[in-house]
């Protein structure tokens, strides 16, 4: 039996007397133990679906369990197996870190003798151990992230339900809350984790789904998404001279190669077409560049990363003068540009 | 963990809310200027006393008196503060929650909704009741000067305690309601405002009778008598308490009420609980009406020591209260919201409405049938008042003990001249007078059968008893009507009061119905509703007395034959109804004309009502999922 069970899962919102539908028939199933990374851009009804799993949304039509008890129909039973961190979210005034965390374990109907025991350990699990002491408000926002964190984890639950755990956070503290994640895997918990970033969840989800405008556009296995998504993405070859010589090479490897543009050549070229003679050293420039047509090249590369290689190699070995060869960051607009363009689905 | 604290119980929200009030310093600041304040304002009045007694040499007895002065400058600026202080931290409690987006954290953990309201609701309970608790040492001033008695103490400590707790109740109900903290802190204080205004105005209805017992009051005034009795009084449904009891009882109840409306309104689904909120309605209401019938019954019937208080009307003008309550509930429970796939299966939708489980659903098509359950749990309040005094039977013609009729001199009175010991003797009844000194002492028997005792001592020290019970339900009746004068009214009891109101609430509630359908929203239609309740029920009185003639009669005034209060005071004054009062149908009981215009006026709004329905069934919106799991 899957852990989580989504069947035409449907949201509309009222708006007035008009509805705006918010998620359009979402069907997803996932093993106990499955990190699934939840993707989109704003608006894509992440944080919508994450509410309806977490029991705090009613959906219009469609249903979804966990673990086999059914969100609408016991919502009492979801919650007390379900953690849920919401996307925003804010603390108490004037509470220390202990009590907020008592507070929640209270509130979870953990037995009292046993409070102290579990807050010291998810404290530890969230290294705030130091800050036990202070204030709540005190904290700096990725401690606070941390903290709701804990606050998820004081009952121990099977299913977590985090929506952007990681936003707003600089670089150090994403990483922390990385680190936290592939804790929380190992022990066997399974997690729902929204982002907009592909990137970041790629090291720790084994199962992803792509959601845009409340329709999952691609959801598997993440190597098999990471494949077809690698696909799209770029390798950008800086190249002295030969232009022409060197996409001829790059367009015969059909197999790994797909889709080769110029980027920069192209635009130094067209300034050159369009003669602009009160220019002086840039014409110079140009000229000196006609001879032998260098720029930078965009390929989309298909095969697998690990022999990413092959093709410098074969460009080098085809006397090509290559100056650099780089993989630009993929950011989530990239893949999405390219799915809606129906590369992926 | 030690032993105490397993004790308390274990309410995680009530624990860190107080946690967090007492932190810090200000919880004591806060007491400090409480308790400086009162002190102040004791230190004051203490001194000014002190210079009083030694310009003029007062004895012990201005001792007393400055005793039982000094616990009321203690005790109003403690009622005071406590009515403002408690909704202050209440109306903020739940709006604040969803101002920082806590409130999603909150309802996911297992905490009951109920929990976590009464957490909230405890939390400034016992703050008040901290505040207030630690100004009894200085109550023990009064104690030392006298005048003041344990129990009177008791008494305004336990009716702060409950105030506390149904303002606080109301400050967390509308914190449920609005949407910011703002708006929920000025709903309360104009409640508050509202509540404040009705209390006071029933309390002081209450102490201006009892100064001026022989006066003959209206049937609404004597009802608000008998509510401020119910509250205030040493009675309580038939038990002698502590004054104040009944208020602490109510307000208790109420506050139940209240923050089980709160409980429901953060609920996913609200109207699941609506079966809770009825049956909580429906025990506050009927308590109520009891209470009040039980008041105006064993004083009809001269119990204990009420003889100087008589009431002079026939209780069924106790229903005014009940009729009142009734009417304001009406906008609330018949108001909702007729979704398109209810009104295409309108049928399937009523039968079920009526149904138990649709009783327990806060659907609309059920708000009519509650209403009308209502009216008749609360008549049968009223005709279970009868019963401790072995009178059932008296419930259904009590009204029709009222003599005089129109265009006739009223009957009368007969004078009652007696010596102690002595035995008058009455119109074939027997009633005997003791005196506890020496002065004459005269009782007039009132046309309607009550007695008024003319005390003719100037100190106002005698007391009258009478020995045997006075036959109240045996009135002495007037000559018959020469046959010339006009047609003696038609004025009936508990049935005839029954019809009419009944008829009333279902047309009333047809009426909001017709405004929800139509208007499509719950607030509008409630408000409409309010709005005519106001009309009906102050056009006509404003109308009526500028009315002096049949010739300039309006329209206006003919609306009272819809208010239901109309036919209560015309059954209990049928004498005096209709002086000065010219009305379409004549002397036409109210009641029955009350009965058809409602009923006619409920065939309209259903007709209406059904074109309505008809429009929203075109709709066809999609079936909510809620509905849906419902359905299968
Ligand atoms: N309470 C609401 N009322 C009306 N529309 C809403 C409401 N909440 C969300 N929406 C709409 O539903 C859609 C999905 O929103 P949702 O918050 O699920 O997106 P998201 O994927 O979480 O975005 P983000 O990355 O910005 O958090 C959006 O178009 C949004 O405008
Ligand atoms: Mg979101």
């Amino acid at each position: 039996m899957p852990m989580i069970e989504i069947k035409h899962l449907r949201k509309e919102y009222r708006e007035g007397s008009k509805s705006k539908v918010a998620l359009k028939g979402l069907d997803l199933e996932l093993e106990k133990g499955d990190i699934f990374g939840f993707i989109g851009p704003n608006g894509a009804g992440k944080t919508t679906t994450i509410k309806m799993l977490a029991t705090l949304l009613i959906p219009t039509a469609g249903a979804a369990s966990i673990d086999g008890i059914d969100v609408v129909k016991h919502p009492e039973q979801i919650r007390s197996i379900v953690g849920y961190m919401p996307d925003f979210f804010g603390v108490y005034d004037d509470i220390k870190v202990w009590e907020y965390l008592d507070f929640f374990a209270a509130a979870y109907r953990l037995p009292r003798d046993k409070r102290p025991g579990i807050i010291d350990e998810v404290l530890a699990l969230t290294d705030l151990t130091e800050k036990k002491d202070s204030y709540v408000e005190s904290l700096s926002r990725g401690m606070k992230q941390r903290l709701c964190l804990a606050k998820t984890l004081v009952h121990d639950p099977k299913v977590m339900l985090l929506d952007e755990p990681a936003s707003g956070l600089d670089p150090r503290a994403r990483i922390e809350i990385r680190e936290l994640l592939k804790e929380l895997q190992a022990m066997g918990k399974t997690i729902i984790v929204s982002s907009h970033i592909l990137p970041e969840m790629e090291e720790f989800c084994n199962k992803i789904g792509i959601i845009e405008q409340g329709e999952l556009i691609v959801a598997g296995d993440v190597n098999t998404i990471a494949r077809q998504v690698r696909g799209q993405h770029n390798i950008d070859i800086s190249i002295v001279e030969d232009l022409p010589r060197a996409m001829a090479i790059l367009e015969g490897m059909t197999d790994v190669v797909r889709e080769v543009k110029i980027t920069s050549g192209v635009r130094g070229s067209r300034r050159d077409e369009q003669g602009t003679q009160a220019d002086a050293p840039s014409q110079l420039l140009q000229k000196t560049d006609t001879s032998g047509r260098g720029g930078v090249l965009q390929i989309g590369y298909v095969g697998e990363p690990d022999f990413e290689y092959l093709v410098l190699q074969a460009l080098i070995q085809n006397g090509v003068k290559v100056k650099a060869f780089y993989t630009p960051e993929t950011d989530l607009e990239d893949v999405f540009l390219r799915v809606t363009k129906g590369h992926v689905a | 963990m030690s032993v105490f604290s397993r004790l308390i119980p274990d309410n995680p929200v009530l624990t860190k809310e107080l946690r967090v009030r007492m932190r810090g310093s200000r919880a004591y600041w806060i007491l400090l200027g409480y308790l400086g304040f009162i002190a102040v304002l004791v230190l004051v009045r203490y001194n000014s006393f002190q210079s009083a007694v030694t310009s003029i040499g007062a004895g012990g007895s201005a001792s007393s008196s400055i005793g039982t002065e000094l616990f009321n400058w203690i005790m109003i600026p403690q009622v005071f503060l406590v009515l403002f202080i408690t909704p202050a931290i209440t109306s903020g409690s739940l709006t604040i929650e969803r101002e920082q987006q806590t409130m999603d954290l909150l309802t996911l953990t297992r905490l009951s909704r109920r929990g976590i309201v009464l957490g909230k609701l405890m939390s400034a309970v016992s703050f008040t009741a901290l505040l207030i608790i630690s100004s009894l040492p200085l109550i023990s001033i009064c104690f030392m000067l006298g005048g003041v008695d344990p129990l009177q103490v008791f008494s305004a400590y336990m009716m702060m305690l409950a105030a506390s707790v149904l303002i606080g109740s109301m400050g967390i109900m509308w914190s449920s309601a609005a949407r910011t903290t703002t708006q929920a802190v000025m709903l309360t204080y104009f409640t508050l405002f509202l509540l404040f205004l009705f209390v006071y105005g029933s309390f002081m209805q209450g102490l201006t009778q009892k100064f001026a017992p022989t006066g003959l009051p209206s049937a609404s005034e004597t009802a608000f008598n008998a509510l401020s009795q119910s509250w205030f009084g040493n009675q309580f449904i038939g038990f002698r308490v502590p004054e104040g009891f009944g208020f602490a009882v109510f307000s208790l109840l109420c506050g139940t009420l209240m923050t089980s409306v709160a409980t429901a309104r953060i609920e996913m689904f609200p109207d699941r609980k609506a079966g809770t909120l009825r049956a909580l309605t429906l025990l506050l209401i009927s308590l109520q009406a009891f209470s009040v019938a039980n008041w105006w019954v064993s004083a009809w019937y001269h119990r204990g020591s009420r003889v100087v208080m008589t009431a002079v009307q026939p209780p069924i003008g106790a229903m005014i209260i009940p009729c009142i309550a009734l009417l304001l509930l009406v906008p609330i429970f018949a108001t909702g919201e007729v979704a398109s796939f209810e009104a295409q299966r309108i049928g399937k939708y009523l039968r079920w409405s009526f149904s138990p489980a649709g009783f327990k659903r806060g659907k609309l098509g059920s708000g009519i049938p509650f209403l009308a359950v209502a009216t008749l749990v609360t008549v049968c309040a009223y005709w279970l008042a009868f019963v401790p005094v072995g009178k059932a039977g008296a419930a259904f013609h009590s009204g029709a003990l009222s003599l005089g009729l129109p265009g006739l001199p009223p009957p009368a009175p007969i004078n009652i001249n007696g010596q102690p010991g002595e035995t008058v003797t009455v119109t074939g009844q027997t009633m005997s007078i003791s005196r506890t000194n020496g002065s004459a002492v005269t009782a007039t028997k009132l046309p309607n059968g009550g007695i008024q005792v003319n005390r003719t001592d100037p100190n106002g020290m005698a007391t009258v008893s009478i020995l045997t019970n006075w036959p109240v339900d045996m009135p002495v009746m007037p000559p018959p009507p020469p046959a010339s004068t006009l047609v003696a009214p038609q004025t009936g009891d508990m049935l005839q009061a029954t019809v009419a109101l009944l008829a009333t609430i279902v047309g009333f509630g047809l009426f909001c119905v017709l405004c929800s359908v139509a208007f499509r929203s719950r607030w509008v239609s409630a408000v409409a509703g309010y709005v005519l309740l106001a009309i009906l029920w102050i056009v006509p009185d404003v109308s009526t007395s500028y009315t002096t003639s049949m010739k300039d009669t309006s329209i206006w005034a003919n609306l009272g034959y819809l208010n239901p209060i109309q036919v209560f005071s015309q059954i209990c004054e049928p004498a005096n109804y209709w002086q000065n009062r010219f009305l379409m149908f004549g002397h036409t009981p109210m009641w029955q004309v009350c009965t058809l215009a409602w009923g006619a006026l409920s065939v309209l709004f259903l007709a209406l009502i059904l074109i309505f329905v008809r429009i929203i069934a075109k709709e066809n919106a999609p079936i909510p999922y809620e509905e849906l799991v419902q359905l299968a």
